[in-house]
Order: structure tokens, then sequence, then C-alpha cells
């Protein structure tokens, strides 16, 4: 599926959007970070997501369904958003 | 002067009267800020029958308790008046240095009264507050007017109208340290209706805490609570404003081409990631603000100003239906100089553009034509062709043309950049405030 990341977290990845496997949300952004120690550090404190960082599926909050442990599929859309404030 | 200096200064334009009145401390207690202080003025001075753009209306810039005092962003004030767009109550504040130079100059607030006879400037120093002749440099932009009064920016500031402010435009705002806006709701015109061109500021003494060593920490404390926030010490100096682009698009929250539609398919090319790629020279701070967020930009064609923040950005580009950032960002320093308010301008192009789609006025422009956007923002500040319609704000162009559910504002002030549909709270908030969206 495709991952698309934003703002600082895409210049810690080096671009904008990557395809990764992934039965879930959880196993999804692992894979996302598996070789990538800083991205991991920026999404994760430890094996919980930091609790600034958002994950939307198909734009919707992925805390309104089951969290990380939200089922996707191929034809999923994420989005992994760093805090941001603006007007 | 520990947060009040206890003095408002009143001048009244028509007669050329300074004077000095105390600042009721109990008003400053119970209306606490340069919002709440402007808002009680504003009540006891003018009443439903005022006209906006009559003598009968007052500007009031008004300053809070923080201000100009070493605390972090506390650079920002506020402008309270009769709105010529909306004809109700309106605040509209701004930061840069001018808030806290007006604040040191030993005023908490300004009420300007009035209409001068000509163009005039207020000055005020050291040596005292004049008002004195301005018809030099009426007609002339915002860039021009603020170097010819010498601009400095921590010793004398200066805030002033653009040509749009003088040809009364309802969308017109008022502009200070050349490239900050007091924006919304029209107040530029307000003060073009005065013939007041500018106020410059310059001062010297020190908004002092009470409580030294409690207020050191206090800094101490927020400071760190700023370093360690991922928003103000990276996402915020690192991609400024525009750095919410992506997320509201994402979440069906970006207006797109007059709010028909709730995303926009070239948001990236127009967000905070795209403008520190390809147009971003520095970022820059606002007086007393570690976040520095102020983006420093330069175009392909070798333009360069401030600009643009997440407002902007969304006006001349989703609304519009425009994803060229180079064109966007000239639009933005064309408004600056004009001395618009970008959120109206580009928000009533895109209803002009609607209603050219939909066959309800004659003329060729049309969404995503970013060649367009210079033209009609000139044409706007100087009331030419259908830039005459425009500078009555998307309200009243929209129901000239007998379509008003096409201009998207709420008592007539434009809506800015968060689609209620896909942000509920925003809605209630657009639907509730007291000046309109």
């Amino acid at each position: 599926m495709k991952i698309k990341l934003f703002g600082g977290l895409r210049q810690k990845a080096g671009r904008a959007e990557i395809e990764v496997p992934g039965a879930t949300i959880r196993e999804a952004l692992h894979n996302v970070c598996a070789e990538n120690e800083i991205l991991q550090a920026a999404i994760f404190d430890g094996n919980v997501l930091h609790a600034h960082v958002r994950v939307m599926v198909n734009g919707r909050d992925s805390e309104l369904a089951q969290g990380l442990d939200t089922t996707v599929s191929a034809d999923d859309q994420i989005a992994i958003f760093p805090p941001i404030a603006g007007g | 002067m520990q947060g009040w200096t206890g003095k408002i200064l009143d001048i009244n334009l028509t007669d050329g009267s300074i004077s000095t009145l105390p600042l009721d401390m109990e008003m400053a207690r119970l209306f606490l800020g340069g919002r709440g202080l402007g808002a009680r003025l504003l009540w006891d001075l003018v009443g439903p029958d005022v006209e906006p753009l009559s003598p009968k209306n007052v500007l009031i810039f008004s300053t809070g308790p923080i201000t100009a005092s070493a605390s972090q962003t506390s650079n920002r004030f506020n402008v309270s008046t009769k709105s010529p767009l909306t004809g109700t109550i309106l605040h509209a504040n701004s930061g840069g240095w001018w808030g806290m130079q007006f604040k040191r100059s030993g005023y908490d607030a300004l009420i300007v009264r009035g209409k001068a006879a000509k163009p005039v400037i207020i000055e005020i120093t050291a040596e005292g507050v004049a008002i004195k002749d301005a018809d030099h440099l009426w007609g002339k932009g915002v860039f021009e007017t603020t170097q010819a009064l010498g601009q400095n920016r921590n010793q004398r500031n200066v805030l002033c109208i653009g040509p749009a402010g003088e040809n009364q435009v309802r969308i017109a705002a008022i502009m200070n340290d050349r490239e900050r806006a007091l924006a919304r709701g029209g107040a530029g015109a307000v003060m073009g209706s005065k013939n007041l061109k500018a106020i410059v500021v310059e001062g010297n003494e020190k908004n002092k805490p009470a409580d030294q060593d409690q207020f050191k920490f206090m800094l101490y404390e927020t400071g760190k609570l700023l370093k360690a926030s991922p928003l103000t010490s990276q996402a915020l100096p690192e991609f400024g404003t525009a750095v919410v682009m992506n997320i509201v698009n994402e979440i069906g929250a970006l207006p797109t081409r007059n709010f028909q539609f709730t995303q926009f398919e070239s948001a990236d090319k127009i967000s905070g990631e795209a403008i520190t790629e390809s147009i971003l020279v520095k970022n820059q701070a606002c007086w007393a603000c570690p976040i520095t967020c102020t983006r420093i930009t330069k175009t392909k064609s070798g333009k360069e100003g401030e600009g643009p923040e997440y407002e902007s950005a969304w006006a001349f580009g989703a609304q519009c239906g425009v994803d060229d950032l180079d064109a966007i960002t000239e639009a933005n320093y064309l408004c600056n100089d004009m001395g618009l308010d970008t959120i109206s301008m580009g928000n009533t192009i895109g209803c002009a553009m609607e209603l050219a789609q939909k066959g309800l006025i004659d003329s060729q422009i049309g969404f995503g034509q970013a060649d367009r956007l210079l033209d009609l923002i000139r044409d706007t500040a100087y009331r030419r062709g259908i830039g005459a319609e425009m500078a009555e704000g998307s309200y009243r162009m929209a129901a000239k043309h007998g379509a008003p559910e096409l201009s998207m504002s709420v008592k007539k002030l434009e809506m800015p950049a968060y689609d209620p549909r896909g942000m509920q709270g925003q809605g209630l908030v657009y639907a509730t405030s007291n000046r309109g969206a």
C-alpha cells in the first residue's frame, strides 16, 4: 500500500511516498521504518506512536477505527503527519 | 510601565486635537487584552447609527498587558472598528514590531476619530505626537510608503494603507512593518476614509513585570515548552504555517474552486513543503518570537518578499484552482503592496471565477488562470473594470448578479481556508463569531 509522508517526516524519509506491504497499520509502519532509525524515532516512542503523530487511512483518522491495529489492504492509502498548526 | 501604561491617546483628525485619556483600570481588568479593550472602547464610542466609512466611525489600536514585555510572541496588537464589509463590530490583529513599539511609546491604545481635510500621517515619538501632511505619500504603495517614512525595525515602525485603503475598498487591510497585516474586514478602508495614510511610532519605555523573578521563571518554563514541542521547534520554523496544507487536504477540509470541492488535486504543489523546497530564502521572526515561521521567499522572476502564509497560499491556490506557486506568491506580494486582505481577495476572485463558470457575469476569467491574478488584484485596489465589483467583497458582487449563495462568507466576511464540511467545529466558529467568518 501507499504510505504518504508530510512535513519533517518527508525529509527524514527522503521521499514523499513509500510502497510497503502490511496487514495492519502497525505492520505497515514498521515496514516503513525498518531501515530508517531516524524515521522510526520520529514516529514511534518504543512500540507506541508518539502522541503528536497522527495516522490517517484514506483520509480518516485511524484513532476513529482501531488505531495501529486497524486492518488495511493493498488499495488503502496511509498518511502520517507530524504535529502541525497554522493559519 | 507594569503591564499597562494607564494612558490612551485620543486623536480627532477633523479638528486636529490630540489628548490623553486615563485608562479605566477596571475596564482593562474586565476586558482583558488588546481585543477586549478595543471591543469595549468601540462599544462606548460607536452606535448602530454610525456608517463605517463616515467620520463618526473610530479606529482603535490596542494592546494587552503582555505586549512589549520580553514574553515570547508578545508582539501582537489589535485594531477594532466598525467594518465596512460586514457593517458590524470588527477586530483584526497583527504581529511584527509596530505593536511593541507603540506600547513602548507610552500608550495602551490609540483612538482615531473624525476625518482629516487632506491626507495626513500621525507620528508618535519622544518629542510628542504630531499630525503631519501626507500629500506626497497619497497614491503610493505600502512598500514605498514604509521606506519613505523611515522604517527601522527595532527603532521606528510604520503602519500604513496602500491604494486599496485610499480607494476605500471593502477588503482593504492596514499593513505594518511593510508586510504584516491587520487584514480582515476592511479596516484599511476605514483608515482611508479618514485620509490617514500612516501612523509612525518610536518608543523607549519598557514594559517591566511587577515580579521580575517570577516573570523570568515563566519565560524559562515557556521557552522549554517551545523548544520541546516538535510543532514550534521544527514544523513551523522549517515549513511555515502552510505546513497544514496537506493535512487539511487529506481530511477533506481544503476549500477548492470557491468551496465547490473539499480537496485540491495539487495541494502538495502549494504546501509548506513545496515552499521550503522551491522558493524559501530564509525564515524570519516577529519581535520576541522564537518560532520564526515567517517565510522570506524569492520567485523565479527574481521578486522577493514575505509569504505566502497558509491562508494566502490557499486563497490564490486551491480557492482559485491555481497550482503555480510562483504566481500565488507574487499575488501575495502584490496584495501586501496594495494593502489588501489576501483571504478576502483570493476568496472573492474564486467567487468571480464561479460566477463566470455559471455564466452569471460576462467575463473570461476561470479557475486555474494563474496569469490573471495580478491584474485582478490591481483592478480591485484601483476599482477598475470587474475589480470595481470585487472591491465591494464577494457577497455584494455575487448578490448584484443574483447569486449571493456563491459568496463563501459569514456576515459578508469571506471564510478562510478551512471548509466547515470537513471541520464541523470550525463551522460552529464561523457561524457564531461576532465579526463574521
